[in-house]
């Protein structure tokens, strides 16, 4: 199981983006004043957050769309 | 409000709309039927002969990810909390997250070995009885919480919205009995194949409710910024950053989701569903959106709520009632009021359902067929599946009706699901990854985490006598008694992930000293 579990893990820089990204997304870094000037009604530091939620969301999709590892799948697709 | 659901509009959407649920409910069942020709009829039932195509893959991992409380309760809370809870989208993505620890190789591991519940993987990898019983009882806990606060929310919808003939409201039977037979009935016919195809509908009503919501909005008087920028004068603190222990709640929810919410028994069963890896890695790839689709709108629905409500507090399920209020006063806005209820119920529905085979899959395949009723045929065990959940249904459907009429609040305490829920996720990451961790370790440390959880959600500081006790709040808590339940702002359940990850991180060092010592001896 482990060399073949190895061969499925994700390499470790795309944990190091995730948690880069989880770090950017939690407010602590963000001045309390970021709340001017506001888009649309929305807070600025609100906007940085979906900002980053989006890079989250881009992000997570690439890996599971190119770094997922399914070449040994032999079942026909469904799809 | 209760102009726009008392009238025959609602009877007749209704109606309409079970009717589509019942009719796709009956094709699935078709379906499951002619493919479980000559197959094992469990795998049917309970997986769908582990064939789901991408749409009902995604539609019923939307839908049973997007509880009934995820549609009232965030737009609730976002009224209440303000900007802070923007961090809800942040949580529902961590879900997907989660996955990426473990769902990939889980999948294959499945394929290999015939897995058809979660904890028969943790039984597979591990070979201790005591875990399997361990994990196994933590997952139905989580799974009855599940369908008892769906029920709950049922009951009580049916409360807010139905009226007798003479004016009173309607008794939460109605609505609690109709929907769980319903329910019931399509998953004793149709399995995980009806369950899938209906949360795919369901799914649909709960993201057009909320999109459609939110654009209705948009276009209605001075529109979405006009509504922000008025809660922005109204609630000035409400629109800060967290800071001290509401930054330690986020950083909590984030690790609370990715390790709870990602290690959903139900949401596992889905990943052995899956048609093919590629199947479900698609699914995941666009299910990681949607928090932005649908948590997003919900929580500027709240937003644009409080700011509706002007000086007065919203409670947490008051939020959306006056937001469809607010826009039932033109036909199109009855329109997209019925579809926004139809979503609710629909995103209740889709997660009872969901636990409730899970729960009957995990009650035959881990218990009856392992220690109660071993050596019995498919078949038998099949018929066992389809009455545990009657007999699930009929006593959760009793209690929910009997809290629900009489306003107890049992369910308080089964709020912890999610806690204990995370404590089985250390298992399963370490499981997939390797060999090195024993049975008995991960026990140990699944048992110290669920401890650890129990005690602090149990345990109370007396702040007049400054001594601690143990108490399960039935009725209101005395002011004197502060909740032990979070500690610097993180939820206690996170606590003990810590503890059961460092119990089984010294196993694994453990068993992999004693291993080297082997080899070096032999």
């Amino acid at each position: 199981m482990d060399s073949d579990s190895q061969r499925d893990a994700f390499p470790k820089w795309v944990w190091i983006v995730i948690g880069a990204i989880l770090l950017f997304c939690t407010p602590w870094w963000i001045p309390t004043g970021w709340v001017e000037p506001t888009v649309w009604g929305f807070p600025f530091w609100g906007l940085v957050m979906v900002g980053g939620f989006a890079a989250l969301a881009g992000f997570a999709a690439w890996v599971y769309e190119l770094l997922w590892n399914d070449e040994d799948e032999s079942e026909d697709d469904p799809s | 409000m209760t102009e726009l659901l008392s009238g025959t509009s609602v009877l007749v959407f209704t109606g309409i709309y079970l009717a589509i649920l019942v009719g796709v409910a009956l094709l699935a069942t078709q379906r499951a039927r002619a493919a479980g020709v000559g197959k094992d009829p469990r795998d049917e039932h309970e997986l769908g002969g582990r064939s789901l195509p991408l749409f009902v893959l995604l539609g019923t991992l939307y839908a049973s990810q997007y509880s009934g409380n995820s549609f009232v309760g965030f737009s609730g809370k976002a009224a209440r909390d303000g900007y802070e809870f923007i961090g809800s989208v942040l949580f529902m993505q961590s879900v997907i997250v989660g996955y990426l620890l473990y769902a990939g190789r889980l999948f294959k591991l499945s394929r290999i070995h015939r897995y058809r519940t979660p904890a028969d993987f943790l039984l597979h990898r591990y070979e201790h009885k005591g875990l399997h019983l361990l994990a196994s009882g933590l997952m139905i806990f989580a799974l009855l919480n599940f369908v008892l606060s769906q029920l709950v929310a049922i009951g009580k919808i049916t409360m807010v919205m139905g009226q007798t003939s003479d004016g009173m409201p309607l008794h939460p039977a109605w609505g609690i009995v109709s929907l769980a037979l319903l329910m019931v009935l399509y998953e004793t016919f149709g399995g995980m194949r009806a369950v899938a195809w209906t949360d795919m509908l369901q799914g649909a009503m709960l993201l057009v409710g909320a999109m459609g919501l939110f654009i209705l909005l948009e276009n209605t008087g001075g529109g979405m910024s006009g509504a922000l920028a008025r809660f922005r004068e109204l609630w000035p603190e409400k629109v800060s950053p967290p800071r001290g222990r509401d930054l330690g709640a986020w950083v909590g929810s984030i690790v609370l989701f990715a390790a709870g919410a990602a290690c959903y028994p139900h949401a596992i069963q889905r990943i052995y569903a899956a048609g093919s890896a590629k199947v479900l890695r698609r699914s995941m790839a666009i299910m990681v959106f949607m928090p932005l689709i649908t948590t997003l709108p919900l929580f500027l629905i709240g937003i644009y709520a409080q700011a509706l409500a002007g000086a007065k507090v919203l409670g947490s399920d008051e939020a959306m009632p006056l937001i469809l209020d607010h826009i039932a006063g033109t036909p199109i806005g009855s329109v997209i009021a019925l579809v926004v209820l139809a979503g609710a119920v629909s995103a209740m529905m889709s997660t009872a359902d969901s636990a409730l085979l899970t729960t009957s899959s995990i009650v035959n395949r881990d218990w009856l067929e392992r220690y109660f009723l071993p050596g019995r045929s498919p078949h038998f065990y099949l018929r066992c599946s389809k009455i545990t959940s009657w007999i699930v249904v009929a006593g959760i459907a009793a209690v929910s009706i009997w809290s629900v009429a009489n306003g107890h609040r049992i369910w308080q305490i089964l709020s912890i699901k999610l806690e204990v829920l995370m404590q089985t996720a250390p298992a399963i990451w370490f499981g997939v990854r390797g060999r090195h961790l024993s049975g008995q370790w991960a026990f140990r440390a699944m048992l110290v985490g669920a401890l650890i959880t129990l005690l602090g959600w149990l345990t109370w500081h007396n702040t007049d006598t400054g001594s601690y006790i143990l108490y399960f709040p039935t009725s209101d808590v005395p002011k004197n008694l502060e909740s032990m339940r979070t500690l610097l702002g993180v939820q206690v359940g996170v606590w003990g992930l810590g503890a059961n990850l460092l119990v089984c991180a010294i196993g694994s060092r453990i068993s992999r000293m004693r291993a080297a010592e082997d080899l070096a001896a032999a």
